[in-house]
């Protein structure tokens, strides 16, 4: 059996679109559990999202907990040892209170895939296959959040450039979820449960194109 | 001069990949070297041979596909992309240009990165000095940029000078070895030029992309008048010091072998005589190598079109198999052209290669 770690912020978790905050889509729905459903029989798949999950900084508003950087270890070394672990993060970055571009964003991913290589968490000490998950960019509506992520519109249709180069420099997978999904026009930047759905049957695509010897 | 270390080969199967970003390019050419010796590989293939991980191979493939080195996959942006579609050398991704100095004549030849010859031009050396040989040189190598066309032209990558270690006469040999040819072939043609044995070259491409690509240990002969040997072991190829001797033949007994390839139909009487003087010869040095190791391949080349190969690979096999019966002998699959060809391959092994250290 392998295993593969979904690290991701509220639209791994699977957060509704924003006008139910407190909602959760059902296990069935998010598509870890799409994933889970496909794939299954032969990978244990593990959900690690966390809402408001940032790549390395802690939030000053939300709290430092929500620092993907910080968390990263524990948390590999909870599930080691890993054939896989996807990262899907950088939404939260785009956060007007985190002053960062695209770019800058990106190297945070380039971050967590550093410190996931200096661990053994991979099968026989090795380093797990990884792959960064650009995440789709937003509405160009953001609603209510358009302060709070004041300017992200443009910065997030810049960021799957900037992932594929990250991950084309630290040699590691590459996804761009914006090729198969949208952000919700509900609320700007969450994931419909169609789009969960789509996902989770496109991620399942890329896991079994990285090739797996029997 | 300065002649480049022995190319060696099958680095592929013996070593496994360091998984660094510093270390892309040593990665880059296992790669490529076990798509040099297997005809097409799928990246879940790449990763169990070399040892690297899928994500390496990913980008080492996305990497040499942008350089055209290998042919364009499905490859979708921001897409891993199926792992099982086979991964191939783009023929036409890099060319090289071979040059021999033989004792009456200069050949040349253009290769793609397959090692198929796409020109092959001679031309005679009228008084053997360094002017006339490098004036030659420079000529064959100017017709063939000018004929190529500007996509090859634009791909070579460099250019192979090979020659016997001895051209059975010293003054011959001296006027070669006091040419600077790296140098004076690199000012005129404006490419990058390497310098090696004929034979060790000739070896060296027969495990590229000749009859000795899938073999682990063997033994290569060339054959002319003389025989010479080399031993592939682990990858290394060795040749002895000393002076090969000759067949066993008068000089006026040889069948002429320039003209053989130009015409091969003015077969003379002399060619079944060197057939079976030949075939004696390697009988007996491979009986002789069997007394110190147990090799089980062996490939035979010479400037021989392939029927007068096989006749001697089968006959070679007849005296063999009584004695050793494990002993594989097969022909050389690069043509008359051979010692040429194997000059061609010397760019692609010193910049595309996996090296082993000396």
């Amino acid at each position: 059996m392998r295993s593969v770690l979904c690290y991701g912020d509220s639209n791994t978790y699977g957060q509704t679109t924003a006008n139910k905050p407190d909602d959760r889509y059902g296990h069935d729905v998010r598509w870890p559990g799409v994933l889970r459903e496909i794939l299954g029989h032969k990978w244990l798949v593990i959900e690690e999202g966390l809402s408001g999950r940032t790549t390395v900084s802690d939030d000053p508003i939300e709290g430092a907990e929500k620092n993907g950087r910080t968390y990263l270890r524990p948390c590999i070394m909870s599930h080691k040892p890993l054939d896989l672990v996807l990262i899907m993060l950088g939404t939260n970055d785009l956060k007007i209170r985190f002053n960062k571009t695209a770019g800058e964003i990106a190297m945070g991913v380039g971050a967590l895939v550093s410190d996931i290589k200096s661990l053994p968490a991979g099968v026989d000490g090795k380093v797990p296959e990884i792959m960064i998950i650009a995440p789709p960019p937003t509405a160009r509506d953001l609603k209510e959040w358009s302060g709070v992520f004041l300017g992200a519109q443009d910065k997030s249709r810049e960021l799957a450039g900037e992932y594929e180069r990250i991950a084309e420099a630290n040699e590691v997978h590459f996804f761009d979820a914006g090729l198969v999904v949208r952000s919700s026009k509900e609320d700007g930047f969450h994931l419909g449960a169609k789009a969960h759905s789509v996902l989770g049957q496109a991620i399942a695509v890329e896991i079994e194109s990285i090739g797996w010897p029997d | 001069m300065r002649f480049a270390p022995p190319p060696s080969i099958r680095m592929a199967d013996r070593s496994s990949g360091l998984n660094q970003v510093l270390a892309r390019s040593f990665n880059e050419r296992l790669i490529m070297s076990l798509l040099l010796q297997n005809d097409g590989m799928t990246r879940l293939q790449l990763g169990q041979a070399s040892g690297l991980s899928a994500q390496t191979i990913s980008v080492i493939v996305r990497a040499l596909e942008r350089d055209r080195l290998i042919s364009k996959g499905e490859a979708v942006r921001g897409r891993i992309g199926p792992p099982t579609t086979p991964i191939r050398l783009n023929p036409d991704g890099a060319f090289s240009i071979g040059l021999h100095i033989g004792i009456s004549v200069l050949e040349a030849a253009l290769i793609d990165f397959v090692g198929t010859p796409l020109m092959l031009k001679s031309s005679p050396i009228g008084n053997f000095d360094a002017e006339n040989i490098l004036a030659g040189l420079s000529s064959l190598v100017v017709d063939m940029t000018e004929e190529c066309g500007p996509v090859r032209k634009s791909g070579l990558t460099g250019i192979g000078i090979t020659m016997p270690r001895n051209f059975d006469d010293p003054t011959l040999s001296d006027a070669v070895h006091d040419i600077d040819l790296e140098d004076e072939m690199r000012n005129r043609t404006g490419l990058e030029v390497f310098i090696q044995n004929d034979v060790t070259a000739t070896a060296g491409a027969e495990s590229m992309f000749g009859a000795a690509r899938n073999l682990g240990d063997h033994l290569f002969f060339y054959l002319g008048r003389t025989i010479q040997p080399r031993l592939i072991l682990g990858g290394r190829i060795y040749s002895g010091s000393i002076a090969v001797p000759h067949l066993k033949m008068q000089t006026a007994e040889f069948p002429d072998f320039n003209a053989l390839k130009q015409a091969p139909d003015q077969v003379g009487p002399q060619m079944a005589t060197w057939i079976r003087t030949c075939s004696e010869g390697l009988t007996r040095l491979i009986l002789d190598f069997g007394k110190f190791a147990s090799v089980p391949d062996v490939v035979i080349s010479g400037p021989v079109r392939d029927d007068i190969a096989d006749e001697i690979v089968r006959l070679t096999r007849d005296e063999i198999t009584a004695t050793k019966p494990e002993t594989s002998i097969a022909a050389s699959t690069l043509g008359p052209w051979a010692l040429t060809i194997g000059a061609a391959a010397l760019p692609f092994h010193t910049r595309f290669m996996a090296d082993m250290l000396y």
